[in-house]
């Protein structure tokens, strides 16, 4: 038991980078990012080919830097060539689908099995230790540690604030010196570079990567923002940073306790797409609701003073 | 360094060309605006006020015309760049300010210090802190507390605060105090004014109080269909009572200044 948690948490830790990048794209810069599942398997892809080249290190930043150039690609759509910003995510996904595949030298599947990873290089340097199991814990760890600390120094910097006053109020920023042109192409890299190195990741812990690995990849990740989101309501954004760790995680762990208890697999994507829609439409009913009370309580206002007058009106 | 500050040449503007909504919202606009003018814009609905600052602010390019500020052509020079030098508040106080960033980031975003890769500093807390001081509204205690929780004129003083922090060549004012309470509104005007001139900022501010058109500023200018039909200073413009200012629209237009909003 106490393993299947671990691995619940590992793949969560993986999976959060991803949460991390809607973070910055979807809560901060407001651009949802439909690019996203691709990105993800493009990440996985090159980090797998370097990979499998040899140089297991430097499939790290390789993966990186194909985030960034999908991500550029996706921005550039929407900004400068007049393409709606769902339709350029949509569009980009599409193609990267064949990239993918050719990236991968016209295959839709690649094994790992023999293959140095990340994964393989610490569990051999930390043979013999007391930590030799935790190999795949410390870097999951490590990775989230790393990331978390880059987006909430990012966060704080003057083009951090650009992003999210961007995505907070467009108009302010279109009449202020910020090019928002600019804002966005570097939000949506930078979203795209932690994408990349989650899908990078993931394919090293399974040894293998296939097509499919980043399919409904956003909707799980909303999800797990979703969630994020109710453990610190308006807190500032390092507790947003931690909220998407923590959702992650919980989603993970959530997922894997109800594979325990026999919900077949494939329910996965169904589960993350019904989370999406509660939280998103939750809140929705919610503050429609508050407002009808409003409502009620303003006409039931209004109606008390004019009984009150014509009774102060007979008294005279 | 020219006399003049902003010089508008014979500028149009048409909105919906060849559609049946086809507006000349700006038809052979020409203004010169000295260094130091703080001019008030007065006309009826749909006289071209907004279009006016709209097209110097770089929101649309204009049709014809070119418009220099400070010596530099910006006729065709993009919105944020023109930014720089231009600072404007609008009638909406939800527009200047980022309702989920704090007081402090927000004129952190608007100081423009340190470059990109800078964050707040103690330094920039203090200065903050001293110039919200100015505002006379507190705000200097509550720094990290998020805009959206300000009232309305309490967002458009910030939003005055943040145009000006580095005191812009010319300074647009479309209705800024018309969405506040008359006593807010006196307040915002009042910072207004002392911030303009401590600065000798040059000021283009519409309005539809006729009596503060006159007060304030050294310069007021009607508009009508586009185009500029009065335009009074100096020691003339002392003389100039809103009984005047009316008669004059009747003249020129032949019809009375009707506008909803307009306050005597």
């Amino acid at each position: 038991m106490l393993n299947l948690f671990q691995t619940a948490l590992e793949l969560g830790l993986i999976s959060s980078i991803t949460v991390l990048a809607l973070y910055l794209s979807y809560s901060m810069l407001n651009v949802c990012d439909l690019s996203t599942d691709g990105a993800f398997t493009l990440g996985a892809c090159v980090g797998a080919v370097v990979a499998i080249a040899g140089h297991p290190l430097l499939s790290i930043p390789a993966a990186m830097l194909a985030g960034v150039a999908s991500g550029f690609v996706t921005a550039l759509l929407q900004t400068k060539m007049g393409i709606d910003s769902l339709l350029a995510g949509i569009v980009v996904n599409t193609g990267l689908y064949s990239i993918n595949i050719a990236v991968m030298g016209n295959s839709s599947l690649l094994n790992m099995n023999k293959t140095d990873t990340v994964f393989s290089g610490l569990k051999e340097l930390l043979s013999g230790t007391p930590l030799a199991e935790q190999y795949k814990l410390i870097i999951a760890l490590l990775a989230v540690l790393i990331i978390c600390t880059l987006l909430i120094l990012l966060l704080r910097t003057r083009l951090g604030l650009a992003i999210r006053a961007t995505g907070n109020n467009l108009a302010m920023v279109r009449s202020s010196s910020i090019n928002t042109s600019v804002i966005t192409i570097i939000g949506l890299c930078v979203s795209n570079a932690f994408t990349g190195l989650s899908g990078c990741l993931l394919a090293q812990y399974n040894k293998s990567v296939n097509i499919d690995i980043g399919t409904g990849m956003l909707t799980i990740a909303l999800a797990s923002l979703l969630i994020g989101r109710m453990f610190f309501r308006k807190r500032g954004t390092a507790f947003g940073v931690l909220g998407a760790v923590l959702g992650a995680c919980v989603f993970r762990v959530i997922y894997t306790l109800a594979l325990r208890f026999n919900m077949p697999a494939y329910l996965l994507k169904l589960i993350s797409s019904v989370i999406v829609i509660a939280a998103i439409s939750g809140p929705y009913y919610q503050s429609k609701y508050a407002a009808e009370c409003k409502r009620r309580l303003a006409r039931q206002s209004l109606l008390e003073p004019l009984a009150q007058e014509s009774g102060e009106g007979r008294n005279v | 360094m020219s006399e003049s500050m902003l010089l508008i040449n014979h500028i149009r503007k048409t909105f919906g060309i060849g559609t049946i909504n086809e507006k000349k919202a700006i038809r052979d606009l020409s203004l010169d605006v000295k260094r130091g003018d703080f001019i008030s814009i007065i006309g009826s609905n749909g006289a071209g006020k907004s279009t006016l600052l709209n097209a110097v602010s770089g929101v649309f390019l204009t049709d014809a015309g070119t418009i220099t500020l400070d010596g530099t052509d910006i006729t065709e020079m993009p919105e944020h760049k023109r930014a720089r030098s231009i600072g404007r508040l609008m009638q909406d106080p939800l527009k200047g300010t980022a309702p989920l960033m704090s007081i402090e980031e927000n004129l952190f975003l608007a100081s423009s210090e340190k470059g990109w890769l800078g964050s707040i500093s103690k330094q920039n807390r203090e200065e903050f802190r001293e110039r919200l001081k100015l505002l006379g509204m507190g705000l200097e205690d509550r720094m990290k507390h998020p805009v959206g929780l300000l009232s309305g004129g309490q967002r458009q003083a910030l939003t005055l605060l943040m145009a000006t922090y580095h005191p812009p060549k010319l300074l647009l004012l479309d209705e800024h105090t018309a969405a506040l309470d008359p006593a807010t509104a006196e307040k915002v005007i009042e910072l207004t004014k002392e911030i303009v001139s401590k600065n000798a900022i040059t000021c283009l501010m519409i309005t539809h109080n006729m009596q503060s058109a006159l007060e304030l500023g050294n310069r007021t200018i009607m508009m009508d269909k586009g185009d500029i039909i009065y335009d009074v200073e100096g020691e003339e413009r002392k003389k100039v009572t809103v009984e005047d200012l009316l008669t004059r629209f009747r003249e020129v237009t032949g019809k009375a200044l009707d506008n909803d909003r307009m306050r005597l």
